[in-house]
Parts: C-alpha cells; structure tokens; sequence
C-alpha cells in the first residue's frame, strides 16, 4: 500500500462524498424546515436520471446542459408534492406524514419500472471518459464541482434571501414566526421545490458516469441518511460535510482495510460521533 | 329380478370400464412447463435472452421452427411431446426480480396454480439455492443452469444441472493459462472480485480450491456486495497488490460500475476472466461501448463450431431473424434445459412429475442433439458430467472463442492492453 494510493482513496472518497453530500442536503433541508423524513428522495433522484437520459437520447443534450432543465423541473415537482400530498398530511399524526412518503417511494420506484422498464441505461457526456492526474474521472469531478456549487448557492439563499431568512426562521421556531407574520405554508412548498431540485441536479451530475434503472435510488439514498445523521438531522451545512466524511471513510477505509467491510465502517463512524457528539457533528444548530 | 339385477350389475361394470378406456385413451392437450427468471430487478437484459431461448425451442418441439428439421437436435421435426400424440409444450413464466426471496414466493405460486409438469431456473445461483427447496418438497423435476457448487451437494432428487458447475467453469481457466504460458506469456498474481451471494462465493471458492490443487497460491480475493454506486476501494486494492490475472463474478450493474472504476483507476490485468453474467447481457455492451472490449470469460456455445455441428449456423441464424441479434450463453442454456425436459416427458410417456423425475435421471443427450458444446448426463448428484467450457474474449464487442485452437476463431488479445494505449 503506497502513500500514491492512500492520496488516490482520499480524492476518490471525496468525489464519491460530494455527490453523497447533495443528496443530504436536499433530505436535510425538509427535515429542518419541517420534521419530515422522505422516504422517498432516493426516487426522485431516479427520476431526474431517467429525465437526464431521455434528454440525452431524445433531444441529443449534454447531462450537463440538462442541470436547469432538471432543477426547474424537480422544483415544480418537489412544490406539487407538497401541494397535493404533504399539506394535507401535516394535519395528520406523524405516521401518516412517514406513511405518506414511504407511498411515494412506492409509486414513484414501481412507476418507474412500469414506464421505463428495469433495463440499466447510460448517459454518455462529454466528461464521461476522460480521466485527470491523480485518477479522477471528469464526470466526477465535474459531479463534485457542480454539487459544491449547488450546495454554495442553496446556503447564500439560505442567508442573504428574504425567503431564505423566512425558510431558517420557520425552521428554527415555527410558532414564533407565525407570530412575525411569516406564513409557512408557502415556505414549506418552496422548501419541497428547493429540495426536489437538489435531486435533479444531483441526478443530472451523476448521469455522465452512472447507470440508471428504477432501483438506482437505494444506493444514493441510504448513504445520504448517514450523512445527514452525521451532519446533525436538520443541518444542512453539518449534511454537506457529513457527505464527504462518508465517502472518504467508504473509499479510504475500505481501501486501507478490506473493501467488504467499507459500509460497516461508515456506520462505526456513525456510531461514533452519535457516541460522543449524540446531535450529529454540526447537530443542535438548525440552519 | 335376477336378471334385471344382473342388468344393473353389468351396466356399471360397462360404465366403469368405458369410464377406464376413456381415461386411458385420455392423454393431455399440452403439458405445462414453469420458467423461473429475473424478468426485472438488477438483471432483466438476461431474464429476456433465458426467456426468447426457451420459447425458441418450445417452438421447435411444437413443430413451429422449419429450420431445425433433418438435424439430430432433439425435438426437431417433433410436432408436440410424440410419446404424448403431440401433447404441445407450454411456457409459463415467473419473474425472480433477481431476488432469493421473490424467486421462492413466485415458484410455490407457479407450482400450486399452474400445475406444471417439470419447471426450471432461476438463472441466478442465489435464487436458484432459495426455490430448490420448494420444487423438492412439491416433487417437481427441475432443471437448472445455475454454478453454485452446493445446488446438487444437498441430495435433491428433483433438481438437475444442465450447465457446468462452478470447478467445470473453472477448470478452463487454468487449461488455458497452461496453454497462454506454453506460448511464453506470463503472469504473477491470481486475484478475484466477486459479488458475494451464491454464484460469486461458489465460484470463488471452487477457483482457490483448484488453484491450490495446481500450486498456485491466490494472492487476493475481494468480495463485494452488489447495491453500492462506488468501487474505487475493490479497484484500489487490486491494483496495489498487483493482480493481473482476475476472476471476476459480477451482474450487470456493478460489472458497469467495476469496468468504469477500472478505466478510471489505470488498472488493467493481463486477464479478466468472468462465468458471465455481465459480459453476456447486451445491456453491458450498450452501456460500456468499446470499453466493454478484451474481458475473457468461460463459455458454452459458439455458432462458429457449426463446422463440426452445421445446424448450430441455421438454428442461430433462424434465432437472429427472429429476435434480431445471435444466441449466447443464456438462450443456449435455456433452450437445451426445454430440450431436456421435452425429452424427459416423452421418454416418461407421461405428464406426470414423478415419472418425469425418473426418466431425466436417465437422461443421454450427445453433443449434436443440444446446442451446447458438450452434451447432458447426470451423475448420481444429478451434474452434467459431460459440462465443459470453452474461453471467449470480447474482442470489437463480440464473445469470440479464444481457447480451446480447435474450436477457436479468433487469436487471443493478451495481455489486456493498457488503457492509456486504446
């Protein structure tokens, strides 16, 4: 085992965390916002890659070029989901909200498989096969920047915005900005879209190197709850980070011990801080 | 009185005994046949492949492909099961998802509503070690193309291995770096990637077990399950341990991610060398493009034999205006377990499972009467002693027969040339 390769398990990790990341945004931010876990975001990136790749077979685009078609698309997606089912629901005792995204996943995963068959496809991009010094493929590399990016400017919104402002103050005491004149219910669906949209992009930057079938979502899913977990439930900030801790001490680790045991070793990490820290990294501060 | 009692008597005895000829003469209009496959999950390009197979030659037996007729493959020129008076055979099919647990479900669900004659699948060795119990506790004949060296080590009497196990595939393996190193090619280290359910471990541990048997002492072995979207840590360690001769078993979606990662990685062996599985699905192909070039893995049939069988060039042919692309492992094997079962049923002269059962324990299929290399013989474990493979490399993106020379139509690519170099 050489130093050259450890370096190349940490960028590895790093890239593979950045996609991780995203994905523990976007379940952060409606966990913060509103103390609803979807079950169902896992389907929703699964839907942008199918989205990404129609594009691409259809229309001939670029998964890159398809990043603001997807955004925009997932967004009315995340804010009709919200609209049509979650609104309803809040009124309801918790396990209906639980239920009700667990019938999402449902709905979407075996649509998927009705409409699109299980067979795997992939994107091809312009990144797709090009690999830069150290071993980094383009089409990760790109993934990590644009998620970086995303991720950027969802906490410039976050801080600077009006609505941005509303979103954090709703999260942090519901009753308190009711009081200020905040109205959640238009907040809620925007943090639906904003959410949504943070899997359409994911599922744009992850098309130029991964394949697509209905069941693709579980693979992103379970790492990104880890993450989020990690992070500190509710954090976006604590999220993103908590991303990339998972997908170093998935490559890096899996590489310095054995490969079979990587996902054992996120979870002892898990463990661990939840062990010391029981709020996550970041946890007690809802952001 | 008497005599009308004596009417009475004889009547029913008329009754009874037209009652008996009828039943006698009364023999099925089709017999029934379950097919247990992953038609979705992380595996349907190759559930389709099994499925067009085994309707091809259920076709053939009803009389349905012209192609066949005037050759020795068993069932050509049949017109339904002949024993039978043309009993026709009928397909029914049940989706595995590629999971143990579905597989399990669907066969008993198939079994008590469909009331097969003799089943088989379910492709996957996982899937196939889950349903075995099923079919032996309802007694249905079973045939079965899956490796996993346990299938046929637990004493079942309904299941049959048509294909090769895991030491049968195995063995060509070192049969043909024998004959690369005779040629002064050389190597260093044997290491192996395996998903790890049935068909990946089996393998695995069939391939120590003979290495060791040789002399050669297995440097690495990396296992790995199949849901994860990343493998640079399986690539990472491979290439610092310096494998270059790689036993790969993997499925579809994680042979797309692993070929990926290995492009990435500048991690290129002499040989990668799988039992199928991704490197026969046309998905892989589709998706991984020129990329998908220069893998070896251990196959069972080639239209290119058809000098020495020439209606495997005509069968294949028929195949390819049907189905619009040529057969491989998976509609070969499936095709010639119908074969199997077809024959069984009409040697049993019956439909009936157990009689089945007993007539495919005698089962004598030579080479030229299935499309397989080799012919189908059980041993009292119920494995094809006649199994044995071929090697094919995937070379312009096409499964060519490398190994055995004599069988061989194309020179094998070795080393696997770098990817800085294609």
């Amino acid at each position: 085992m050489t130093a050259e390769i450890v370096l190349q398990s940490v960028v590895s990790g790093l890239m593979f965390g950045g996609v991780i990341a995203l994905v523990a945004v976007g379940i952060s931010l409606i966990w913060g916002v509103m103390d609803v876990i979807n079950f169902a975001y896992g389907e929703y990136l699964m839907w942008a890659m199918y989205l990404t790749f129609f594009l691409y077979a259809g229309a001939g685009l670029d998964p890159l070029v398809s990043v603001p078609v997807n955004a925009l698309v997932l967004f009315a997606a995340g804010v009709l989901t919200y609209r049509l089912v979650i609104a309803r629901v809040m009124r309801g005792p918790i396990f209906a909200q639980l239920l009700s995204t667990f019938g999402l996943f449902v709905l979407l995963r075996y649509a998927a498989w009705l409409l699109f068959r299980p067979d795997d496809r992939q994107a091809q991009s312009l990144v797709s096969n090009g690999v830069v010094e150290l071993r980094v493929s383009t089409g990760e590399l790109v993934a990590f920047v644009g998620s970086v990016l995303a991720t950027t400017a969802l906490f410039w919104f976050l801080t600077w915005t009006k609505t941005g402002k509303a979103l954090r103050a709703v999260a942090q005491d519901r009753e308190a900005a009711l009081a200020l004149g905040i109205e959640p219910d238009r907040l809620y669906a925007i943090a639906w879209g904003i959410s949504a949209a943070a899997a359409g992009v994911a599922g744009s930057l992850v098309s130029s190197f991964m394949y697509v079938n209905p069941l693709v979502g579980d693979v992103f899913l379970l790492p990104g709850f880890a993450a989020v977990a990690l992070g500190g439930f509710g954090n976006v900030y604590g999220a993103f980070a908590g991303g990339l801790v998972i997908g170093v001490v998935n490559v890096t680790g899996g590489t310095l011990t054995m490969p079979k045991v990587k996902l054992a070793l996120v979870y002892l990490v898990f463990l661990a801080v939840l062990f010391m820290r029981p709020r996550g990294l970041f946890g007690g501060r809802r952001q | 009185m008497r005599g009308r009692v004596l009417g009475l008597v004889l009547a029913i005895i008329g009754v009874v005994a037209l009652g008996v000829f009828a039943l006698d003469a009364q023999t099925p209009k089709e017999v029934v046949v379950g097919v247990i496959i992953p038609l979705t999950g992380s595996a349907p390009g190759t559930g389709q492949d099994c499925k067009v197979g085994a309707e091809f030659a259920a076709d053939m037996i009803n009389g349905g492909v012209k192609a066949a007729a005037g050759s020795a493959l068993l069932g050509a020129g049949w017109n339904g099961i002949p024993s039978l008076g043309g009993a026709k055979v009928k397909l029914v099919f049940a989706d595995s998802q590629a999971s143990p647990e579905v597989g399990r479900a669907e066969a008993e669900r198939l079994i008590t509503t469909m009331k097969p004659s003799a089943t088989m699948g379910a492709w996957h060795s996982g899937v196939t070690v889950a349903i075995a119990p099923v079919i032996e506790r309802y007694r249905i004949p079973h045939t079965t193309v899956s490796t996993a060296t346990e299938l046929t080590q637990r004493g079942f009497q309904y299941l049959f291995r048509v294909g090769v196990n895991a030491h049968q595939g195995g063995e060509v393996l070192f049969q043909y770096l024998d004959w690369v190193a005779r040629d002064g090619k050389k190597w260093n280290k044997l290491g192996q990637l395996h998903e790890d359910t049935a068909a990946g471990v089996n393998f695995a541990n069939a391939i120590e077990e003979m290495a060791k048997a040789r002399g050669i002492t297995p440097a690495l072995r990396v296992p790995y399950s199949r849901e994860q979207a990343n493998m640079d840590s399986e690539i990472l360690k491979l290439k610092s341990a310096g494998i270059d001769v790689l036993v790969q078993t993997s499925y579809t979606s994680d042979g797309i991610i692993i070929r990926k990662t290995m492009r990435k990685l500048d991690y290129a062996p002499a040989l990668i060398f799988s039992q199928g599985g991704f490197d026969d699905d046309p998905k892989f192909y589709e998706a991984m493009g020129d990329d998908a070039n220069f893998g070896s893995k251990r196959q069972l049939w080639s239209p290119a034999l058809s000098t020495s069988k020439p209606i495997l060039k005509a069968i294949n042919d028929e195949f390819r205006r049907r189905n619009g692309r040529d057969m491989n492992d998976n509609s070969v094997r499936y095709f010639t377990n119908v074969q199997v079962i077809a024959d069984a049923i009409n040697r049993a002269r019956s439909a009936e499972p157990s009689a089945i059962q007993k007539a495919m324990v005698g089962t004598d299929l030579k080479a030229e009467q299935v499309l397989l290399v080799h012919g189908v013989k059980f041993d009292e474990k119920h494995d094809n002693v006649l199994a044995k493979a071929m090697v094919a490399q995937v070379l312009d993106r096409q499964l060519k027969i490398v190994f055995p020379a004599e069988a061989a139509t194309a020179k094998p690519v070795w080393p696997i040339p770098a990817w800085s170099t294609r």
